[in-house]
């Protein structure tokens, strides 16, 4: 079985790279909200796919040279599209031939107002002025089919997300004091949070930007999800990796030290390995990826899975010329109470809903029970039988350490130690502060912050996530429903709630409203004022072709894909986005739109934000309750007296983490609750090793409780050293907890 | 099978453009307006579209303002200013703002004002890369001719320029692609310092936002 494992995962890996580095793999799959769950991955998807560079130069030759070199090295990966396709110089075109067969039916929003208000002569005499004036003119076919030339004005008003970029020779393109800026926008082919094409991609640009030296070298300036995704995932790469090897070095000092022999080390290292290869692959098995941040975690396995291997080690130094078999027998019913217990804690885990926690779960469940069963069935027969010569030292020095708690000399500084924990809880308990802000949880790269800033002060591009989800039977009630709600959002924009809005049904009006518009038209412009405009430009009336009765469905404008942003606002029939730019106060958007059925206002960060303030609400529930079974379980077994003293290192453990946290400075996020929860089943361990041990064998089974703690200590512990706010609060806790939980375990032994 | 380039629309944006590069004379000795300087004068517009059976003729007065943008003020066949700057264009009918095509939203017009800008400057290059240049002199008079590079290109639908003057520009006539045209006729040029009167300084101020 762990050869079938270890084989899977060796072809896993020569696959394709199964690692994920998206935030939003380790969330929520179950929002209370599905559409909006569905609208946020929709979104996130496509514009996860969307980047940027800007390259600035102060001579405009030089950055178009440039600019076009870069936009070739990026083609080459074949990872990115057409560099610029959206912006084309014939995309006027694609729209043109879009809309034009449809034009009855289509008007700006400010032409249909003033033919509702009767202005049907203004613009007669604004399509006179453009065709006389020098500014606009149509070419006499537009006339004949047009003449009030009410298409180009529709054409012209589509809600566009505005730039301070211009289109030049194909290139978009500012100038400033500092020169001219060109802004490659690209598109990605493949999965963006895939680390292959992170690296491609980002090496590709850093390639590029080394081969610029010298002093009159442009300046490059990236920006989209996928540089974020790679700079995150470097950084958790690179941390997982220098905390493993911290971790897995002083796990093996920490044998040899105990142990001094290398045969207890490599077996150790078997239970370890088997735990880890069973639970990654087994984690690839169910859910084809594993998150980076699973890994990291994951790295806290290699501390719990020592624990068995450990406990039965240990047993070794009993004297007494037991057999292996019978040393195993004598600890296993403490080994499985701690798997139970174990699984059981990492069970709670798959509950709620966050894939990356099921992925933790998993991992951890099955590459426990694979380090038991390596304990159970392998370690007995590798067993050398011999107790090693320092063991008496060793238990003698353990039995020492353990009479802390029952030396009346010791007295004195046990009150000491008591009174100083219960110093800490009484005051950072009114110093916990709930902060859940995911900004601060997993903060952004913080020179890719900067390039984005740089990017949005010279374009005024403005990355949005911000938007109204509309929700309706059918697109094209969807559709009348942002019809209902335009002047809401016209008036937004005058007060300066939001500077723009992009709805689907600005670039296409419900049938509905089509066929108003054409009558609109026929009323008010055509039947009185044609005559009279075509004797004015001389025109004959039989020379006018009149414009079909042609409605434009949703469905063929996005399959024109003549528009990328439409297609990104419908996300699937009668799911449709309202993107919302520069919102200055989201909760009066959140009020004004409390009343309109079908429409939400969106705003991911702050969405998330508030889940994970949830989350940290139901992971407290679910410690409190796997406190109140774990404590039924154990008055079931040891009495009610005996349960309390089984509990009370895991309650102190999990009183003190988080309150001696809040004194470090350090809210308490979901992440902090998740690592209570894993605390009570990690301090559960040695509860149970102590509570299950013989008296005769309390050295051996305490000696086996602090090497676990050590090395959780050392393995979870040392994810305090994260540079992730979020990492390393989790770490801390589980830190500080089995520190504390470790001390006050000959407590829970009877 | 109906079809369009809705650019076409924007073509005539461009004849500004020529206009503008020909105000200004295509020889070297000749002035170039500088920061502040106005040039007045009359014009009067012939606007041939195949199709119609006479042209649409329009006549005004034109003030261009070094550094802010030109006012272009019809008078016949009915009152209509249009203005334009950096940030674009903006047609009032009757003292009514009816048309805005800000440069923003119009890639064209930003095109049209790196243009608009060299020209100014008398920074010809700029019309190099697009067209090809042919200029005469004979005595006080000169003539140029532009041949687009590029007849094709959506962006520039402007097939040539044909511009003709003395001290000042005379006549310019822009040959469009489907070889619709524009005669623009210049009397009366006056070159000013005089400062702006308030409705001329509250229009480009308005084109501006």
């Amino acid at each position: 079985m762990v050869l079938a494992a270890g084989g899977f995962l060796v072809f896993s890996f020569h696959r394709a790279n199964p690692l994920r580095t998206d935030l939003t793999a380790l969330l929520p799959l179950e929002l209370q909200d599905p559409a909006r769950q569905k609208a946020n991955e929709l979104i996130s998807r496509s514009l996860a796919r969307r980047f940027v560079v800007l390259v600035s130069h102060k001579d405009g030759s030089q950055a178009r040279a440039r600019a076009a070199e870069l936009a070739t090295a990026l083609e080459g990966t074949g990872l990115v599209g057409p560099i610029g396709e959206d912006f084309s110089p014939d995309q006027l075109k694609k729209l043109g031939t879009l809309y034009f067969p449809h034009r009855v039916g289509l008007l700006s929003p400010a032409d249909r107002e003033a033919l509702l208000a009767d202005q049907g002569q203004e613009l007669a005499e604004r399509a006179l002025a453009q065709i006389a004036g020098p500014g606009v003119g149509a070419d006499a076919r537009l006339l004949k089919t047009d003449p009030f030339l009410l298409f180009p004005s529709f054409l012209l008003n589509l809600p566009f997300p505005t730039t301070r970029l211009a289109l030049e020779d194909g290139m978009l393109v500012r100038r400033d004091e500092n020169g001219t800026h060109i802004l490659l926008p690209a598109k990605l082919l493949v999965d963006p949070f895939d680390l292959k094409v992170q690296e491609a991609l980002v090496s590709t640009v850093n390639r590029y930007e080394a081969s610029l030296t010298g002093p009159d070298s442009p300046a490059l300036h990236r920006l989209g999800a996928v540089f974020f995704a790679e700079a995150g995932a470097r950084k958790a790469i690179d941390e997982s990796s220098w905390l493993a090897g911290l971790s897995l070095a002083g796990t093996i000092l920490l044998i040899l030290l105990v142990f001094r022999g290398l045969r207890p080390l490599l077996n150790n290292l078997l239970v370890i390995g088997v735990g880890v290869v069973a639970g990654l692959s087994a984690c690839l098995l169910v859910f084809e990826q594993v998150h980076v941040a699973v890994l990291l975690f994951g790295i806290g396995l290699v501390g719990i899975a020592a624990d068995y291997g450990f406990y039965y080690t240990a047993t070794a130094f009993s004297a007494g010329g037991k057999t292996p078999g019978e040393r195993l027998t004598e600890i296993l019913p403490g080994l499985t109470m701690a798997l139970l217990i174990a699984v059981l804690g990492y069970g709670a885990l798959a509950l709620a809903p966050f894939p990356g926690l099921r992925q933790i779960a998993v991992f951890s469940a099955v590459g426990l029970t694979g380090a038991y069963l390596t304990t159970v069935l392998w370690l007995p027969l590798a067993d050398t039988r011999k107790v090693p010569a320092h063991a008496l030292k060793t238990l003698g020095t353990v039995l020492w350490l353990s009479r802390f708690w029952i030396a009346r000399r010791w007295r004195a500084l046990r009150l000491a130690f008591c009174a100083g924990l219960l110093l800490i809880v009484a005051a950072g308990l009114w110093r916990i502060d709930f902060d859940d802000d995911l900004r601060k949880l997993q903060p952004l790269d913080a020179s890719l912050s900067a390039e984005q800033a740089a990017i949005a002060a010279v374009t005024g591009l403005n990355l949005t996530t911000q938007y109204l989800l509309i929700e309706a039977e059918s697109d094209e009630e969807a559709l009348q429903a942002e019809e209902r709600i335009a002047p809401m959002l016209g008036a937004w924009q005058q007060s300066g709630l939001i500077r723009a809005a992009q709805s689907p049904a600005a670039y296409v009006p419900s049938l509905t409203r089509q066929e108003e518009n054409a009558k609109l038209r026929h009323e008010k412009l055509t039947e009185p004022l044609l005559t009279e405009l075509l004797e004015a430009l001389g025109l004959q009336a039989d020379a006018i072709s009149a414009a079909p009765e042609n409605q434009l469905e949703l469905a063929a404008a996005l399959d024109s894909r003549a528009n990328s942003f439409l297609n990104e606002l419908v996300l699937a029939p009668g799911l449709h986005v309202v993107t919302l730019q520069g919102v200055s106060h989201p909760e009066r958007i959140r009020r004004e739109i409390a009343g309109l059925a079908g429409v939400k206002f969106v705003d991911p960060t702050a969405d998330l934000s508030s889940l994970l303030g949830l989350y940290r609400l139901r992971a407290l529930a679910l410690l409190a309750l796997s406190l109140v079974v774990i404590f039924a379980l154990a008055a079931w077994r040891y009495g009610p007296r005996g349960a309390a003293r089984a509990l009370a290192p895991s309650l102190a453990a999990l009183a003190v983490a988080p309150c001696a946290l809040a004194l470090l400075g350090y809210p308490l996020t979901f992440f902090t609750a998740m690592a209570m929860v894993l605390l009570l089943s990690f301090t559960m361990d040695y509860s149970v090793f102590c509570a299950e041990a013989k008296r005769e064998t309390r050295p051996i089974t305490l000696l086996a409780v602090w090497m676990a703690a050590l090395a959780t200590i050392l393995s979870f512990g040392v994810l305090g050293l994260s540079s992730t706010p979020a990492v390393a609060g989790f770490g801390l806790t589980v830190l500080i907890g089995v520190a504390v939980a470790g001390l006050l375990a000959p407590v829970a032994a009877r | 099978m109906e079809s369009l380039k809705p650019n076409g629309l924007f073509a005539a944006a461009l004849l500004c453009f020529a206009l503008l590069a020909s105000v200004v004379p295509a020889t070297a000795q000749t002035v170039t307006l500088a920061d502040g300087q106005i040039l007045r004068g009359q014009f009067e517009q012939k606007r041939y579209l195949s199709g119609l059976a006479n042209p649409v003729r329009s006549s005004g007065t034109f003030t261009l303002v070094a550094g802010r943008g030109l006012i272009w003020t019809t008078t016949k066949p009915f009152p209509t200013t249009t203005v334009m700057t950096e940030a674009g264009l903006v047609q009032d009918v009757k003292g009514k703002e009816t048309v805005r095509l800000a440069a923003s939203r119009l890639p064209i017009m930003s095109k049209l004002y790196t243009m608009f800008g060299a020209a100014l400057t008398g920074n010809w290059e700029a019309m190099q890369s697009a067209f090809a240049l042919t200029r005469q002199q004979k005595g006080q008079a000169w003539s140029i001719r532009l041949d687009s590079l590029r007849p094709d290109d959506p962006n520039l639908p402007i097939k040539a320029i044909n511009a003709r003057g003395q001290k000042l520009l005379d006549e310019v006539e822009v040959v469009k692609p489907n070889d619709d045209r524009d005669v623009l006729s210049f009397f009366n040029q006056k070159l000013e310092r005089a400062p702006l009167t308030a409705e001329e300084d509250e229009f480009l101020t308005r084109a501006q936002r």
